[in-house]
C-alpha cells in the first residue's frame, strides 16, 4: 500500500513537471512585399514603387498603382503633368492611385502649376449640369493616399481634378479600409500643406485627414463628393489653419472639424478656419440636417472667423451630440447672405433640424438680433423674416449672388467665369477681425513647409483688397 | 391559456377607432407620450392618426407633432413595445391653431401563473446516473427519456438544463451555444458519437447546436474534465451529442405537433420570397474581373408579405431493428424535422465609438429592430452495425443536419448627429448543414488487449446567397429643405466550408500492477482539415437625391461603374489543419477504495492559411505550429458504495478561430469583426476539480464541487476602434492570464410521483486589462486621451446560474410534466477598449413547461410551453444614466428602470411559443 502511493507521487510530480511551461506559438507570416523604387522615367508608363523626381514640364503617365515606400521621397516639380490612366499593367480597367508611406512634395508655381488628373475628361460646367451623370463626381483615378508613416505631403499650385475612385486591395492596406478621396493623410505627427491649388471633383470628401498639422490656404475647391463631402474632413487629432479658401458647391460643407479616433498621445483637433469665401455649399447632401458650411463636431475645437458664407444649407454649426468641444471655440465676423427665407431660417442651425447649438454672434453679419424671434434660445429653430432676404450682398465683382433666374441652389458648383474677389464697395471690406493669430504649426518653408501663413485679413472672405489672400 | 391573452396585447396599443373630418387649413397636434408611471418618455413610439395615413414618431425630447391637420375630431393610436392600452385617445383640433395633447402608457406586466410539478424514477434517468458514476471524466448528462419530456426542441436549448452550463442566444434570440461554468463556447468542443464535427460557422470552430434536434439523440454528455485520452481543446468541457443507437428489438417511433410563437400576434410576420435571390454573386458568374451593372442585381424579395398566424411544425420518425443470422445486423434511422416561426423585437442604442470626456458614453445612433425568423430544420441519424462476432465489431454511423433560415431584419434607426432617421430592411437566408459519416471498429484481440478504431469523415457548409439591405432616410423635423431620401443598397454572397478527414486509435491493455488491476491505454489521431471561405459584397448608391417612395421604384446605380468590380478581400481564404496527437494513460486501482488515472497526451498542431489579400500585405498568408504537452491526473476515492470522491487536474488547451487569424473583417451584426494572425496567440489552462458525489436509489442524485482554472492568454472578444476609421470593430485579443474558480451542486431527488432536480454554480473569474481609455481634460483645458488599468470578470462568466425543475411523472396513468426555471446571473456580454464601457447583459430568468399524457396504450399527447414569462435580453453599460443625462450633448433614453446604476442600451423580447403534438411509439 505504502509502495503504492510512492508510484503515485512520483507520477503526479512527473506529470506536474512537464505542465508547467506554455510551448510558444511558431508563426511563419507572409512578410509584405516591398516593391523595389525604381527612378522615374517619362519614357514609359510609370507603375509600383518609385522614387526621386519628375522633372519640370514633363508629362507622365501612371498605368497601374504607384508608390513611394516609407523612408522615400516623390518630388514633383512645377510644370509637370502627372496622369492617371488605367491599370493596364495589370490587364485591368481598374482604376490607379499613388500611395505614399514616404514623402511626396508638389511643387507647382503660378506660372507652371502642375497638374495631377485623369486625361481626356470633357467637364460639363455649364449651370444646372446634371449631377448623376457629371464626369467630376464619378472618380476617374484613386487619389494620393498617405500612410500613417507619411511625413510630408506637400502641395503647391497645384491642380487635382477627377479623383475619388474605388481604392485597390494593397493601397487600402495602409488605409485601414477609408472610402477613397482625391488627397487623404493620418500621421498626427506629419505636415499637410495644400496651397494655392485647385481641387475639382470627387465622389466622397475631396481631402480627409485623419491627424495631421496642416496649413491649407488659398486654394479653390470646385464640385466635389457625390452625395457627400467637404472642402476639409478633419479628425483624429488635425491642427492648424484653414484659411482663404474659395469653395464652390461641395456636396455637404466647406471645412468640418471633428476630433474621433484621436490616438492616444495625439492633440485634440483645433483649426483656426477664416476668411474662407463658401459658395452654395450643402445640395447634394442626402441627409437631411447636414451640410452647408462650417462643422465643429465631436470635440472638435479652434476659430472661424471672417468666413464669408452664401446661399448655404445651413451656417456655422457646433454639433450637440457627439458634442463638439465648446470650452475651447471661438466664432464670430461671419457674413451670411440668403436669397430664400428657407436658407436664411438655417444661418443658426437648431437642434431639431441639425443637433447644432451655435449661438448667436452680434458681430455677424447680419446680426443676430436683427432677424431672431424675440424670445428664441440657442437650439431653437426660427423663421427668419422676410425682410432679410436679399440683404448684405457682398457685391463680388461677377457672382451668381443674387441666384440667377430659372436656377435653383443645386445648380451652382464651379467657379466658371465668376469672379468672387470683392467689388471696391463690398460691405465686407474693412470689417473682419484681426485680433488673433494663425496656429502656424507647420513650418514656413519653400519645400518642407508653407510659403506663406497669411494672417487674418480685414476683408471678410477670400479675396483682400490689399492684394493678398486667394491668388486664383 | 392565459398567457396568450395578455401577451397578445403586449406591443401594439389602439387608441382609438373612428375620425370625423372638418375641412379647414393648417392647424397642428402636438404633445408628450409618456411612461404613465415614471413619465419617462418613449422616445421612438409611433403615433398614429386612426382614419388618415398620417403618422409620426415620439422624438428624443418626448414629443410628438402634426403639422398642417384639417380641424376635427381625431383618434390616437401609440405603438410602442412593452405598454398596453389607455383609454385617453380621442382629441379635438380646434381651428384656432395649435393643439396640445399629452397621452401616457401603462407599461404591460407579466402575470404568472404558478405550476407544481415533480417526478418518479425512470430507468433511463438511472443509466443516466449509472454513467456518471462509472465514468472517467466529471460527466454531466441528459438520457433521452429527459430529454424528450424537456420544454427544449434543440440540443442548445436542452443544454442549459445541465448544472453550470448557460446558453448564448443568437441575434435573433435562438439559443446557440453553451457557456459551461463561465468558459465560453471557444474553451468547449463539440462531439458527435465521440468524434469531433466541423463548423458551418463562417468563422470559429463553435457548432450552432442549434443545429441539432434534440429528439434524434440518446443521451447528451456533458464533461467538466479531461482525461488524455480526450481531444485537449476544451478547457471548459466537451459536449458529445451521443446518437440513438440500433435497438436490440424492432422500434417504431413517431410524433407530430404544432404551435405558435405568441410574438407573432403582436408583431407582423414579415414573408419574403426566396426566389429573386441569386444563388452565385456576378463575379462567381462571370469572373472576378467582371465590372457588375445595377441589372445584375435583383431587389424582389425586399417586398414582405405579412403572414398571419403562422404555425409551427414538428416531425419525427424513428425506426429501428436487428437482423439477419444471430441477428447480427442491427440499423436506426431517424428523421426530425422542424418549421419554427419566430420573432423578435429589440431597442438597441448604439454607442458612439469614441466616448465622450471622462468616458461618459454618447450614443450615436437609436435603433428600434424587428426580426422575422423562419427555421426549417432537418436532422437524420443512420446507425448500421455488424456483430462480425463476440469480438468484433463494425458500426457506421452518419448523422446529417441541416438548418435554412429565412430572416427579415427591420431597423429604424434614430441618427443623433443628422437628427434623421435611417429606416433599412434586410432578407437573409441562410443554409447550413453538418454532414459526419463514421466507421467504427471494435476487437478484442485477446482477453486483455482491446483494440478500436474510428475513420470519420464530415463536411459542414454555410451558404448566405444574396443578402439583400436597402435604406432610406428622412428627418425627424420635416422641413421644405428635407425629403424621404433613397440611400444604399447591398448585395452579399458568403459561403464556406470544412470539410474534415480523420482517424482515431485506441489500443486498451487489462493487467495488474502490484497485485491490483491497471488498465493502460495508448492511442492517438490525426486530423486533416479544409477550410475554405468566399465572401463578396456589392454596394449600390441612389441616383442623386433620388425621393424613397417603394423598393420597387427605387433607382441604384454603382458610382463610380469601377465600384461595380468586387475586390476580392481577406474574407476569402483557404485555411488547412493539421492536428496529430498521441497520449497514453493509466488507470490503476491503487486500493479498493482509490483509483488513480492519470497520462498526458501531446498535441501537434499545424495551421496555413491563404487569404486573396495580395503579396503586398503583411501576414496575408502564414503557417502557424505548435506544440502542447497536456497531462492529467485524477483520483476517485469511493467513501461508501454509493458515495465517491473525485480530484482532478487536467491541462487543456484552446485553439483561436479561424477567421481570427485572418487579416481582415467582416460586418458582423453590429460591428465589423476583424482578426488578428500577428498577435493572436492560442490558449492554455491548468484546471483542477474536486467534487463529492452521492448516489441516492431511484436515480437521486447529490453533487458537490469546487474547480479552479488557471488561463494563459486566453482569447476575448475587444471592441477596438482602428486609426483612420470612424467604425468600432471587434478584435479577438489575448490578455495575460485569467483565473475562474468556483462552487457547483447538483441536486436530485424523487418523492413518489413527483420530483425536484435543482442545480447551482458559483463563478468567480478575474483578468486585468492596463490598456484601457479614458478622456479627461488636462490642466491646460485639452482634452487628452490615457491608458488606465480594469480588472473584470471574463467574458460571458456568471457568477450565479442555476436551474430549478419541478417534475411530475406518473407511469400509471401516463403522465409527466415539468416546470423549468433557468437563472443565468450577469455577465459580460463584449468588451470595450475604453474604461468602463464593457457591455453587460443583466440576469435572466426563463421559465418553460413542458408535458406528456398517454392518451391510448401507445399514443401520446404532449405540450412545450417555452418562456412563460417572456424574459428580456437586456445589455447596459454600467454607469450611472443620471449622471450621462447630466452631460452636455446627452439625450434621453427610454428603456431606463435602474438609472442611479447603469445605462440600459438593449433590450429584446421574444414572448412565450407554444407547441402541442402527437407522440406514437410501438
Amino acid at each position: 500500500m505504502k509502495k503504492n502511493f510512492l508510484f503515485l507521487c512520483t507520477l503526479s510530480a512527473m506529470a506536474l513537471l512537464c505542465s508547467c511551461k506554455k510551448i510558444a506559438d511558431n508563426k511563419d507570416l507572409w512578410k509584405a512585399v516591398v516593391p523595389v523604387a525604381s527612378p522615374i522615367s517619362d519614357a514609359a508608363c510609370l507603375s509600383g514603387a518609385i522614387k526621386g523626381t519628375m522633372l519640370s514640364g514633363k508629362t507622365y503617365t501612371v498605368c497601374g498603382d504607384i508608390f513611394v515606400n516609407a523612408g522615400d521621397t516623390l518630388t514633383i516639380q512645377e510644370g509637370v503633368h502627372l496622369n492617371f490612366g488605367l491599370n493596364t499593367a495589370a490587364g485591368t480597367n481598374a482604376p490607379c492611385g499613388l500611395g505614399v508611406q514616404g514623402s511626396l512634395f508638389c511643387l507647382g508655381t503660378k506660372d507652371f502649376p502642375i497638374w495631377i488628373t485623369y486625361p481626356g475628361v470633357t467637364k460639363t460646367d455649364q449651370l444646372g449640369a446634371d449631377p448623376n451623370t457629371d464626369p467630376a463626381l464619378k472618380g476617374k483615378w484613386t487619389g494620393i493616399i498617405g500612410a500613417p508613416s507619411c511625413k510630408y505631403m506637400i502641395f503647391k499650385w497645384t491642380h487635382i481634378e477627377f479623383g475619388g475612385a474605388a481604392i485597390s486591395a494593397a493601397m487600402k492596406t495602409f488605409t485601414s479600409g477609408s472610402s477613397p478621396y482625391p488627397l487623404y493623410f493620418a500621421n498626427p505627427n506629419g505636415v499637410f500643406v495644400l496651397e494655392d491649388s485647385w481641387i475639382y471633383g470627387s465622389v466622397d470628401d475631396p481631402w480627409r485627414i485623419n491627424g495631421g498639422k496642416i496649413c491649407v490656404m488659398r486654394n479653390t475647391f470646385e464640385k466635389c463628393g457625390f452625395t457627400g463631402g467637404e472642402a476639409m474632413n478633419a479628425k483624429a487629432g488635425t491642427i492648424g489653419d484653414y484659411a482663404y479658401n474659395l469653395i464652390v458647391g461641395m456636396a455637404t460643407n466647406g471645412p468640418k472639424l471633428s476630433n474621433i479616433n484621436v490616438t492616444i498621445g495625439a492633440p485634440s483637433s483645433n483649426v483656426r478656419m477664416y476668411n474662407n469665401t463658401i459658395i452654395n455649399c450643402g445640395y447634394r447632401r442626402a441627409a437631411a440636417g447636414r451640410g452647408g458650411s462650417i462643422n465643429f463636431e465631436e470635440g472638435a475645437g479652434g476659430m472661424a472667423y471672417n468666413n464669408l458664407i452664401v446661399n448655404c444649407k445651413f451656417g456655422l454649426r457646433i454639433v450637440n451630440n457627439p458634442i463638439a468641444d465648446t470650452a475651447n471655440i471661438r466664432y464670430g465676423y461671419n457674413w451670411y447672405y440668403a436669397d430664400s427665407v428657407s436658407v436664411a431660417s438655417q444661418f443658426i442651425p437648431s437642434l431639431s433640424v441639425s443637433t447644432a447649438i451655435s449661438q448667436p454672434q452680434e458681430t455677424d453679419f447680419p446680426k443676430p438680433s436683427t432677424y431672431l424671434p424675440n424670445n428664441w434660445k440657442v437650439g431653437d429653430a426660427y423663421t427668419a423674416p422676410a425682410s432679410i432676404v436679399g440683404t448684405n450682398n457682398p457685391l463680388f465683382i461677377n457672382a451668381p449672388v443674387p441666384l440667377p433666374a430659372g436656377y435653383k441652389l443645386a445648380d451652382i458648383s464651379v467657379v466658371g467665369n465668376y469672379n468672387f474677389a470683392l467689388k471696391a464697395n463690398s460691405p465686407c471690406v474693412g470689417v473682419g477681425f484681426t485680433g488673433f493669430t494663425p496656429r502656424a504649426d507647420v513650418p514656413v518653408g519653400l519645400k518642407y513647409g508653407a510659403t506663406e501663413i497669411t494672417p487674418p485679413g480685414k476683408d471678410i472672405g477670400a479675396y483682400q483688397s490689399n492684394g493678398r489672400g486667394n491668388q486664383h | 391559456m392565459i398567457f396568450t391573452k395578455c401577451q397578445k396585447k403586449y406591443c401594439l396599443l389602439f387608441f382609438l377607432l373612428f375620425t370625423i373630418t372638418v375641412p379647414s387649413f393648417a392647424q397642428s397636434l402636438k404633445g408628450k407620450v409618456m411612461d404613465a408611471n415614471t413619465g419617462e418618455a418613449l422616445v421612438g413610439a409611433v403615433v398614429k392618426l386612426d382614419g388618415t395615413s398620417l403618422s409620426t414618431i415620439v422624438k428624443l425630447d418626448g414629443t410628438y407633432n402634426f403639422s398642417k391637420l384639417n380641424a376635427g375630431t381625431y383618434h390616437v393610436t401609440i405603438s410602442v413595445q412593452g405598454y398596453k392600452n389607455n383609454s385617453a385617445n380621442t382629441v379635438t383640433v380646434s381651428p384656432a391653431g395649435n393643439t396640445v395633447f399629452n397621452i401616457t402608457a401603462e407599461p404591460t406586466t407579466m402575470e404568472l401563473s404558478s405550476v407544481t410539478i415533480t417526478s418518479t424514477s425512470y430507468k433511463d434517468d438511472k443509466g443516466a446516473r449509472r454513467l456518471e458514476k462509472m465514468a472517467d471524466p466529471l460527466l454531466n448528462i441528459l438520457s433521452a427519456k429527459t430529454i424528450q419530456l424537456l420544454p427544449d426542441i434543440t440540443v442548445a436549448n436542452a443544454l442549459q438544463r445541465v448544472s453550470g452550463v448557460t446558453i448564448e442566444k443568437s441575434g435573433s434570440g435562438e439559443a446557440r451555444y453553451p457557456i459551461i461554468r463561465g468558459m465560453e463556447k471557444r474553451y468547449i468542443n463539440t462531439l458527435v458519437n465521440g468524434i469531433k464535427i466541423p463548423s458551418p460557422d463562417n468563422k470559429n470552430r463553435f457548432i450552432p447546436l442549434d443545429l441539432f434536434p434534440s429528439e434524434l439523440l440518446e443521451r447528451l454528455e456533458v464533461s467538466k474534465s479531461l482525461t488524455p485520452s480526450m481531444e485537449g481543446d476544451a478547457i471548459g468541457g466537451t459536449v458529445n451529442l451521443v446518437m440513438k443507437d440500433a435497438p436490440q428489438n424492432k422500434l417504431l417511433q413517431a410524433n407530430f405537433s404544432m404551435g405558435y410563437n405568441s410574438i407573432l400576434g403582436s408583431q407582423t410576420y414579415q414573408k419574403f420570397d426566396k426566389g429573386s435571390m441569386s444563388t452565385s454573386s456576378p463575379s462567381e458568374k462571370y469572373g472576378s474581373n467582371y465590372t457588375a451593372v445595377p441589372t445584375d442585381f435583383s431587389n424582389a424579395h425586399l417586398n414582405y408579405s405579412d403572414k398571419k398566424f403562422p404555425v409551427n411544425t414538428t416531425f419525427g420518425l424513428t425506426f429501428g431493428n436487428r437482423f439477419g443470422k444471430e441477428k447480427k445486423f442491427g440499423f436506426i434511422v431517424s428523421g426530425s424535422y422542424q418549421n419554427v416561426y419566430r420573432g423578435t423585437s429589440s431597442n438597441f442604442f448604439l454607442p458612439n465609438s469614441q466616448p465622450g470626456l471622462n468616458n461618459i458614453p454618447l450614443f450615436s445612433d437609436l435603433q428600434y429592430r424587428t426580426y422575422s425568423v423562419q427555421s426549417q430544420r432537418i436532422g437524420i441519424n443512420g446507425k448500421l452495425d455488424y456483430v462480425i462476432n463476440k469480438n468484433n465489431k463494425i458500426t457506421l454511423s452518419n448523422i446529417f443536419v441541416r438548418l435554412d433560415d429565412y430572416q427579415s431584419r427591420t431597423i429604424s434607426d434614430t441618427v443623433a448627429l443628422n437628427s434623421l432617421v435611417t429606416a433599412s430592411q434586410r432578407s437573409t437566408w441562410q443554409y447550413q448543414s453538418i454532414y459526419n459519416s463514421t466507421l467504427t471498429g471494435n476487437h478484442h484481440l485477446s482477453n486483455s488487449l482491446k483494440f478500436d478504431w474510428n475513420l470519420a469523415y464530415s463536411i459542414a457548409n454555410n451558404h448566405i446567397p444574396d443578402q439583400t439591405e436597402f435604406s432610406h432616410q428622412y428627418a425627424i423635423v420635416a422641413t421644405t429643405l428635407t425629403t424621404d431620401k433613397l440611400q444604399s443598397n447591398t448585395h452579399l454572397w458568403s459561403h464556406n466550408s470544412d470539410k474534415d478527414y480523420a482517424a482515431y486509435l485506441n489500443l486498451t491493455k487489462n493487467t495488474r500492477l502490484l497485485k491490483n488491476p491497471l488498465e493502460l491505454k495508448l492511442g492517438g489521431l490525426i486530423r486533416q482539415k479544409d477550410r475554405d471561405n468566399f465572401y463578396n459584397s456589392y454596394s449600390l448608391s441612389p441616383v442623386l437625391n433620388e425621393v424613397y417612395t417603394t423598393i420597387n421604384n427605387a433607382v441604384f446605380i454603382f458610382n463610380p461603374t469601377s465600384a461595380g468590380i468586387a475586390t476580392l478581400n481577406g474574407n476569402n481564404y483557404t485555411f488547412k489543419e493539421k492536428i496529430s496527437a498521441a497520449y497514453i494513460q493509466a488507470k490503476w486501482q491503487v486500493t479498493k477504495k482509490l483509483e488513480a488515472l492519470g497520462g498526458v497526451r501531446v498535441e501537434y498542431t499545424n495551421q496555413s492559411y491563404a487569404t486573396a489579400l495580395g503579396k503586398d500585405v503583411d501576414a496575408s498568408s502564414g503557417t502557424i505550429t505548435y506544440t502542447d504537452v497536456l497531462p492529467s491526473l485524477q483520483f476517485k476515492y469511493a467513501l461508501k458504495k454509493n458515495q465517491a470522491i473525485r480530484l482532478a487536474y487536467y491541462k487543456a488547451m484552446a485553439r483561436p478561430g479561424f477567421a481570427e487569424m485572418i487579416p481582415d473583417g467582416i460586418k458582423g451584426e453590429y460591428f465589423i469583426e476583424q482578426g488578428d494572425p500577428v498577435n493572436l496567440k492560442h490558449t492554455l489552462a491548468d484546471n483542477i476539480d474536486l467534487r463529492y458525489e452521492l448516489y441516492t436509489p431511484g436515480a437521486g442524485q447529490v453533487l458537490l464541487g469546487v474547480f479552479y482554472k488557471n488561463i494563459k492568454d486566453p482569447i476575448e472578444i475587444s471592441a477596438y476602434k482602428p486609426l483612420a476609421t470612424n467604425s468600432l470593430y471587434l478584435e479577438p485579443v489575448n490578455i495575460g492570464t485569467a483565473t475562474n474558480y468556483g462552487f457547483e451542486a447538483v441536486f436530485t431527488k424523487y418523492f413518489g410521483v413527483f420530483g425536484v432536480s435543482a442545480n447551482y454554480t458559483y463563478t468567480k473569474s478575474g483578468i486585468t486589462n492596463n490598456n484601457l481609455i479614458y478622456s479627461s481634460r488636462n490642466s491646460s483645458g485639452q482634452i487628452v486621451s490615457s491608458f488606465v488599468s480594469e480588472t473584470r470578470p471574463l467574458q460571458g462568466q456568471s457568477n450565479h446560474i442555476g436551474n430549478l425543475s419541478l417534475i411530475y411523472k406518473n407511469p400509471k396513468i401516463g403522465f409527466d410534466m415539468q416546470a423549468a426555471l433557468v437563472y443565468t446571473g450577469e455577465r459580460i456580454s463584449f468588451l470595450s477598449t475604453s474604461l468602463g464601457l464593457n457591455y453587460w447583459q443583466s440576469p435572466t430568468t426563463q421559465i418553460d413547461f413542458s408535458f406528456e399524457k398517454r392518451v391510448v396504450k401507445k399514443l401520446a399527447f404532449y405540450g412545450k410551453i417555452n418562456n412563460i414569462n417572456n424574459a428580456p435580453f437586456e445589455l447596459s453599460l454600467h454607469q450611472s444614466y443620471n449622471e450621462y443625462l447630466k452631460t452636455s450633448g446627452s439625450r434621453a433614453l427610454a428603456l431606463q428602470s435602474d438609472p442611479d446604476n447603469r445605462i440600459i442600451i438593449q433590450k429584446d423580447y421574444y414572448k412565450t411559443s407554444f407547441l402541442f403534438g402527437l407522440r406514437y411509439k410501438l
